[in-house]
């Protein structure tokens, strides 16, 4: 196999197939993927699917963490995850866990910030600089001296989001991160996750099951299950498709409205992916419903 | 209809000041499916710990089937009031599902052949049979949720509470966790269910309390309190996708207190028709 | 003994002056006055050491904590005093009794006061100023980091098993023995998957990818912390030296009248 040294993918998948040690099914069945910088892809899926396990080999855990068998590849902007470990590739992948309690591991936000960066060798000063950035990106000048048991649970994810975002990594994997969390944590979750995407251009790879939240921003949708990606798309044809259907997944409820209404005969202008989108079509079909409306 | 659970008055605190409950009423009737939300902090679990003796008032009291909390110990009142945690690993030990099953019965001291047949009725209906001689720890988490409430169905408490079931869980365990505890619900059982999950709510129950820092802020029917503005937003809750819509198109005539997605389609099929003068 | 044991050893962010200390300061602190605890096993000398360490305490403004702890070992306390009241090798039982308590209750006392007002990655910078090995101050500092965490998972297992009828309180010692088994084993295999957890993301953090690790803070002793330094020596040299000068040493030796036997 020829080696890539620059490639136009930010992630390529190719023909991978995994098992844990110790198992006998697959974990995952055959993937292939390419992902471009700056997309932002929601992954869903029934329990098992094999959705946190394709986290885990964006960034090296798999295989070097986690031992098995694994066949095809992975490149990280060209380069293969099976030379390289995962604190080598934290430069170009970050990622973020559901619990925040097993991802922060310091007595204040400030030196939680600066400790992937220490890892990393890096100078003092280039340090400094890049906690005061974060601290100021996303908000936690007045929590810097605050310990994570004292803050709530969305800010202690907010935390782990600015301390891997700190070391710069252009590809950010975020496996059900607001699964702890209340709905409006939630929701300033995943709208700060957008934010990172649309303003730093960071490629987003979000495991979620909430796709009522989750979805609106996403420039691309995949569905797994047993290991396998069932369908890899636009979120309004995937969402609308019928293996979504079959899967047996979260369909946001606005979803279900639009589909109906098609039923009833009327069709809005675009397949809704939040309330706002909903109430927008609908105004839209009304101003215009003459040519919309099928009797 | 008798009462299963009784809160008067309730004021709580773990460290002495910082008052985590101020003043909770409320009466939860038999057989009654009521659901309790609120955001993280706002007292959700600290008061269904009260149920079953785990905590007891620092002032005011709480009642179970007529009998004061006070006097009772958590193995006294937990013969009545069976506790899901949200956590299932925080309780899985034994050897194999069927001594998990087992352990409350004979803590309770049921003799051998109840505890028998109690496991064999609680592993067909948690489908757990095939897993019935493996180790619980050995399960994948799904499965030892399962587990964990199997263990609980066990011993045939008329109350039984469920600390966020749906946390982490996909579509299809959901809607199982919907089934069962609409299951429970027609066999006469009086179940509470913590969440914060609104859409699970909005689908499932017909009476919701919310509670926020402490306090109840709303105490009624799913409609009335899950299309209130005020109230959601007391609460720090977001409103279920549907309520939001039907919010959004309050001025062109939707009503606000949609929660359903029936409700809705047929709202603005209305709204349509109406604007074509039929 | 209940689990309020570790409140006087979990860090409780404040800003008196102990707290400001450069650690390897506070760790001085801790060896040397641990040293003369031990040294001492008579009643005057412990006694003053541990009078020392509450006036430490309260001019921290951490007695609250302190006071949980030293209350949580009030019985092991008691246990001691009596086991050497009645056992005791030496010959005057009841001093020897007490000497032990008191240094018990002291050693606790310091120990407490330190990881009061350390910080995890404090004590670990410390250990690593002092030249040992960035692998094991790190895994020291993540064992106290996790305490807590440990402390509230063991709470919850507690309830989970009181909530399906387990009865702690109830049975002889061999029963209750038994009981213990329903707590540890779901605790341990919490932790152990736990442990995995935080293992795969502090990889994702970078974690061993330099030999040479940076820091964020630099440490520079401060005047505070020599003048304390100072102090600390100077106040363990008169405590040893008037042991042993006498008129001093009368009172510093001074040993609890024989119990009638």
């Amino acid at each position: 196999m020829r080696t890539v040294l620059k490639s136009n993918y930010a992630i390529e998948v190719i023909n991978l197939s995994f098992k844990y040690e110790g198992t006998e099914e697959y974990a995952l069945n055959n993937v292939n993927l390419r992902i471009k910088e700056g997309e932002y892809v929601v992954i869903t899926g029934p329990s098992g699917s094999g959705k946190s396990t394709l986290c885990r080999t964006l960034n090296g855990l798999i295989p070097h963490f986690y031992r098995g068998h694994m066949e095809g590849d992975i490149r990280i902007f060209g380069i293969s995850t099976r030379a390289k470990r995962t604190h080598e590739l934290a430069r170009l992948v970050g990622m973020v866990f559901q619990e925040s309690e097993n991802q922060l591991f310091l007595s204040s936000v400030e030196r939680e910030i600066a400790f992937g960066l220490e890892n990393l060798g890096l100078p003092r000063d280039y340090i400094r600089k890049r906690v005061k950035w974060a601290l100021r990106n996303f908000k936690l000048e007045g929590l810097k001296d605050k310990a994570p048991y004292e803050l709530s649970g969305g800010q202690q994810q907010k935390v782990a989001i600015a301390s891997v975002m700190a070391m710069s990594p252009r590809i950010l994997v975020l496996d059900e991160p607001t699964s702890n969390l209340d709905p409006l944590s939630a929701f300033e979750i995943i709208a700060l996750i957008h934010q990172v995407n649309k303003a730093m251009g960071v490629t987003v790879i979000l495991v979620e099951h909430r796709l009522e939240l989750a979805l609106k921003y996403a420039t691309r949708l995949i569905l797994m299950k047993e290991g396998r990606v069932i369908t890899d798309g636009d979120p309004r044809e995937v969402i609308t498709s019928k293996e979504a259907r079959s899967l047996g997944i979260g369909i946001p409820k606005v979803v279900e409205v639009y589909k109906r209404l098609k039923e009833e005969g009327i069709e809005l202008p675009r397949i809704p992916l939040s309330s706002e989108e909903l109430a927008l079509g609908v105004r839209g079909c009304l101003a215009t419903y003459g040519s919309s409306y099928r009797g | 209809m008798a009462v299963a659970i009784e809160v008067n008055d309730l004021y709580f605190y773990y460290e002495r000041g910082k008052y985590v409950l101020k003043g909770i009423n409320l009466t939860v009737r038999d057989g009654e499916m009521v659901a309790i939300m609120g955001n993280n902090g706002a007292g959700k679990t600290t008061l269904i710990k009260h149920f079953n003796g785990l905590l007891k008032p620092i002032r005011g009291s709480v009642k179970v089937k007529g009998r004061d909390t006070k006097g009772l110990s958590v193995a006294e009142l937990a013969r009545t009031v069976g506790l899901v945690f949200q956590n299932p690993d925080h309780q899985l030990f034994a050897e194999t599902v069927e001594e998990e099953l087992a352990f409350a019965l004979r803590n309770f001291g049921y003799p051998e052949d109840i505890v028998k047949r109690r496991v064999e009725w609680a592993l067909t209906l948690m489908d757990l049979r095939k897993y019935r001689h493996r180790s619980p720890l050995s399960l994948s988490g799904g499965e030892r949720k399962r587990v964990a409430i199997a263990s609980v169905l066990c011993y045939d408490p008329e109350i039984i509470i469920f600390d966020e079931p749906t946390i982490g869980q996909d579509y299809y365990q959901k809607q199982k966790i919907a089934q069962l505890l609409r299951m429970l619900s027609r066999q006469g059982k009086t179940v509470i269910v913590v969440t914060h999950d609104v859409e699970f709510v909005a689908e499932n129950f017909e009476r919701v309390i919310v509670m926020a820092d402490g306090k109840i802020v709303a105490d009624g029917n799913v409609r009335e309190v899950l299309t209130d503005p005020e109230v959601i937003s007391k609460s720090n809750l977001l409103p279920p996708q549907v309520t939001h819509c039907a919010w959004l198109l309050k001025d062109v005539g939707i009503s606000p207190k949609l929660i359903k997605v029936s409700e809705l389609v047929k709202e603005i099929t209305r709204l349509f028709h109406e604007h074509k003068g039929i | 003994m209940s689990i309020r044991v570790f409140e006087g050893f979990k860090f409780k962010p404040k800003d008196t002056y102990f707290y400001k200390l450069d650690p390897r300061v506070k760790m001085s602190f801790l060896i040397v006055y641990s040293i003369l605890t031990l040294y001492f096993s008579t009643v005057v000398p412990l006694s003053i050491l541990f009078l020392f360490s509450v006036v430490i305490v309260v001019s921290n403004r951490v007695a609250k904590e302190w006071g949980r702890t030293l209350r949580a070992v009030a019985l092991l306390s008691l246990v001691i005093f009596s086991f050497n009241l009645l056992f005791g090798a030496k010959g005057n039982k009841l001093n020897y009794a007490s000497s032990m308590t008191l240094r018990f209750l002291t050693l606790t006392s310091f120990f407490s006061i330190f990881f009061l007002t350390t910080t995890p990655e404090e004590l670990s910078e410390a250990l690593l100023l002092i030249g040992i090995p960035y692998e094991y101050t790190f895994m020291f500092m993540m064992a106290m980091r996790f305490i807590p965490t440990l402390a509230r998972d063991f709470q919850t297992i507690i309830d989970a098993q009181r909530s399906r009828g387990l009865e702690l309180e109830k049975g002889n010692f061999v029963q209750r023995a038994r009981k213990l088994l329903p707590l540890l084993i779901p605790l341990i295999v919490l932790e152990i998957r736990r442990s995995v957890l935080i293992a795969e993301a502090l990889e994702a953090r970078g974690f061993g990818t330099s030999a040479k690790r940076s820091t964020l803070k630099e440490y520079r002793l401060s005047k505070v912390d020599l003048y304390l330094l100072f102090l600390t020596i100077t106040f363990a040299t008169s405590l040893i030296l008037s042991s042993k000068l006498p008129p001093y040493s009368e009172i510093m030796n001074y040993r609890l009248p024989e119990l009638v036997p």
